[in-house]
């Protein structure tokens, strides 16, 4: 099944990475990363654990630092300056693995805190703008719970509306069902596909093959901290050319 | 008995009034240590957790000297430190003139000293026990650093630090006691006071140790009721 | 500020053998009688549990300084009764007092180390003890009591540091520790830096035990990676 492509402007990159490289110490965990992301694609990143697929979108949004390499988001250049940092991190959505929804409010005030102090949004405004979100993730009557009390299906998808809410122009996903009971990781794909439909570009960190299936323009294969292969979803399951993107795929299919 | 309960009676022939004030010197000094002490335990965990290595060995010895001196050494050391230090400073500039320092005062800046040493560690183990993925949590929702301390990590912390910091408020209670020695006329020195006159000592030392036996109490029953009220809304994670 | 260790050395060394022979003397007394205690205080609900939390509750909520005085001039002002009973020697000892107002004092709180201890031993291991048919004094000694003595190490080392440094407050009832040599150094010449030798004596005792248990609890890494 293929999407149409809503991307009005091709040439447009999101996001864009050259010769990215980190070090843990003496590890070597990303080698000379270069990633182009055009507006509206969908890509999904797959690879062994360990590969530095986290560590590589954890990048993008400077919650890694990194010791060579150029990163630009829509059009700004990621430095160590904290001012540019949160600029660029308002362009950039994230859900993580843990939700890490904050525990001490409420699912609206979840929503709210980044546009309220982040960039000064006054509360009716922030507000209404979360109520519009939880409903697309189907959870509007959860508003006033704490995260608490909410199953993890449901405060996955609060963190997606969460980071939805900053009106991002790219969402970086780190294995969002990982953490999720089986019975609840449709739930969330659920609402992916949907924003996938709807032209957000996204990066996705998933093992949920399926999804790449479904809704991907790329599909990046990652092993030992470089980018091993890269294709078009059939072309990848289908006809996968390095010996290390088969090896994975016969494990993991 | 009678004869006795009547040494705590209010007028000339009690001591129950001096008693009294010297108790309400004691709370005075404990409550106004309390901000001192809370924001140097911030400043030190901050200064302990920095990315600067020099100024996280200055933060270390800070802790491992505070916490290894007995506090009354500490006192006394500030006490007539302070003093020394203030007098040489006046008479450089003003000769044939005396400040003489408080031992209020010395005894704040003791206490301070010697239980931000231990609460910077309370303040520690809470932000780790809130965890780094709420802070990039925070981060990744564009709060700043400032931001993302104060709406998103502090709020949580507490949750963790009011047991501990309840226990430390105890500690500080008893050790305003040592006050005493440098002169201060808190409760402990006013009982002293009474006994070299009533020739009671057992008497008094009881009701002394009873009025912070009760202060005890009264601080446990204050904790529960402030812990209650902080984990109101929070619903841990099931 | 060397000349006051050098010229009264054996003032600071007499000093230095009461700071440390008080801590070591009460952290041991304290300790054999803590074990009951805190055993019987783990049972709770039983009459016996709550007489000793309500001694723990005293001890822990007055002031160390209030004890050794109440000790000291409060039951010393029954001399004559004291001496009738042939005690007197003992509570007119400043020494004495301090000795049993810091045991009395240390009891309490490691009583409750102990009650930690032992409750936090895992029941689960009386079955797998009898599986591999271990006696239940065996599964005791060479279960049970391994693990109890093992969580209660850092703890016990804590209370340790704190005695210490609470034994300085015995020179208020004027024995001749660390604190109350320097007092009286103090007294002789007016001069601050005995308290910084008195300090560097605290100082250096404290790091020492300090190596000390981190060797001991060294030994028990597998408690960490439970």
């Amino acid at each position: 099944m293929e999407y149409p492509q809503v991307n009005e402007n091709p040439g447009e990159m999101v996001v864009s990475i050259s010769g990215l490289n980190k070090w843990f110490g003496d590890l070597h965990v990303l080698k000379n990363i270069d990633l182009e992301v055009a507006k509206g694609e969908r890509i999904v990143i797959a690879g062994p654990s360990g590969s530095g697929k986290s560590t590589l979108i954890r990048c993008i949004n400077f919650l890694e630092k990194y010791q060579q390499g150029e990163i630009v988001v829509n059009g700004i250049t990621l430095t160590d300056d904290h001012k540019t940092i949160e600029e660029v991190r308002r362009e950039v959505g994230m859900v993580f693995q843990g939700f890490n929804l904050f525990p001490h409010l409420t699912i609206l005030e979840n929503c709210t805190l980044g546009p309220i102090r982040g960039f000064k949004l006054n509360k009716e405004k922030a507000s209404q703008t979360a109520m519009h979100f939880l409903e697309k993730v189907n959870i509007p009557e959860q508003a006033n719970k704490y995260p608490g009390q909410l199953s993890g299906g449901q405060q996955q998808r609060v963190a997606i509306a969460r980071s939805l809410c900053m009106n991002p122009d790219v969402m970086l996903f780190d294995e969002p069902t990982s953490a999720l009971d089986p019975e609840m990781v449709k739930e969330v794909l659920d609402i992916m596909v949907d924003l996938a439909k709807e032209g957000m570009t996204m990066l996705c960190v998933t093992h949920e093959m399926g999804f790449a299936k479904e809704v991907a323009d790329r599909v990046i294969f990652m092993d030992k901290g470089q980018i091993v292969e890269q294709n078009k979803p059939v072309e990848f399951f289908t006809n996968p050319q390095h010996e290390r993107t088969k090896l994975f795929l016969k494990q993991i299919l | 008995m009678l004869e006795l309960t009547t040494l705590l009676s209010f007028g000339d022939n009690g001591w129950g009034d001096e008693l009294l004030k010297g108790l309400g010197v004691t709370l005075v000094l404990a409550f106004a240590t309390v901000p001192f002490a809370l924001i140097f335990s911030f400043l030190v965990a901050w200064v302990k957790e920095c990315p600067n290595r020099p100024l996280r060995i200055v933060g270390n010895i800070y802790t491992t000297v505070f916490r290894s001196l007995p506090e009354i050494l500490t006192l006394i050391i500030i006490y007539y430190q302070l003093q020394s230090f203030i007098n040489s400073l006046t008479s450089a500039i003003m000769p044939n003139f005396s400040v003489s320092i408080s031992p209020f005062a010395a005894g704040m800046v003791a206490l301070t000293l010697v239980y931000s040493a231990l609460g910077c560690e309370i303040v520690r183990a809470a932000y780790r026990a809130v965890g780094k993925g709420q802070v990039e949590a925070a981060y990744s929702v564009s709060l700043s650093r400032s931001n993302a301390f104060f709406y998103v990590i502090l709020p949580q912390m507490w949750q963790h630090m009011l047991p501990a910091f309840g226990n430390l408020w105890l500690l500080l209670l008893k050790g305003t006691s040592l006050v005493s020695i440098i002169a201060l006329n808190d409760i402990v020195r006013y009982t002293n006071m009474a006994i070299a006159t009533t020739k009671e000592p057992f008497f008094f030392y009881s009701v002394l140790a009873l009025v912070f036996v009760l202060l005890a109490f009264i601080s446990g029953k204050a904790q529960t009721a402030i812990e209650k009220r902080a984990n109101g809304n929070m619903v841990r994670e099931r | 500020m060397l000349t006051h260790l050098t010229d009264n050395l054996d003032i600071w060394t007499l000093g230095f053998c009461n700071t440390v022979s008080l801590t070591v003397l009460s952290f041991i007394i304290a300790f054999v009688v803590a074990i009951p205690m805190g055993v019987a205080r783990s049972h709770t609900g039983t009459l016996i549990s709550k007489i000793i939390y309500g001694y723990i509750y005293v001890i822990r909520g007055t002031p160390l300084l209030v004890q050794i005085f109440l000790i000291y001039y409060g039951v010393g002002q029954f001399h004559s009764e004291l001496k009738a009973v042939g005690l007197w020697w003992f509570f007119r000892e400043g020494y004495y007092c301090g000795l049993l107002a810091l045991t009395l004092n240390s009891i309490a709180y490691q009583a409750e180390i102990v009650r930690g201890a032992v409750m936090a031993i895992p029941h689960s291991l009386e079955e797998a003890g009898a599986s591999i048919s271990l006696s239940r004094m065996k599964i005791y000694r060479f279960v049970h009591i391994p693990i109890a003595i093992a969580r209660m190490m850092p703890a016990l080392g804590n209370e340790f540091v704190l005695l210490l440094k609470a034994s300085s407050l015995v020179s208020v009832i004027s024995v001749e520790d660390v604190l109350g040599q320097a007092r009286y150094l103090f007294s002789e010449t007016l001069d601050l830096s005995v308290f910084y030798v008195a300090a560097i004596n605290y100082l250096i005792i404290v790091l020492v035990a300090e190596a000390v248990m981190r060797k001991l609890e060294a030994r028990n890494t597998w408690l960490a990676l439970r």
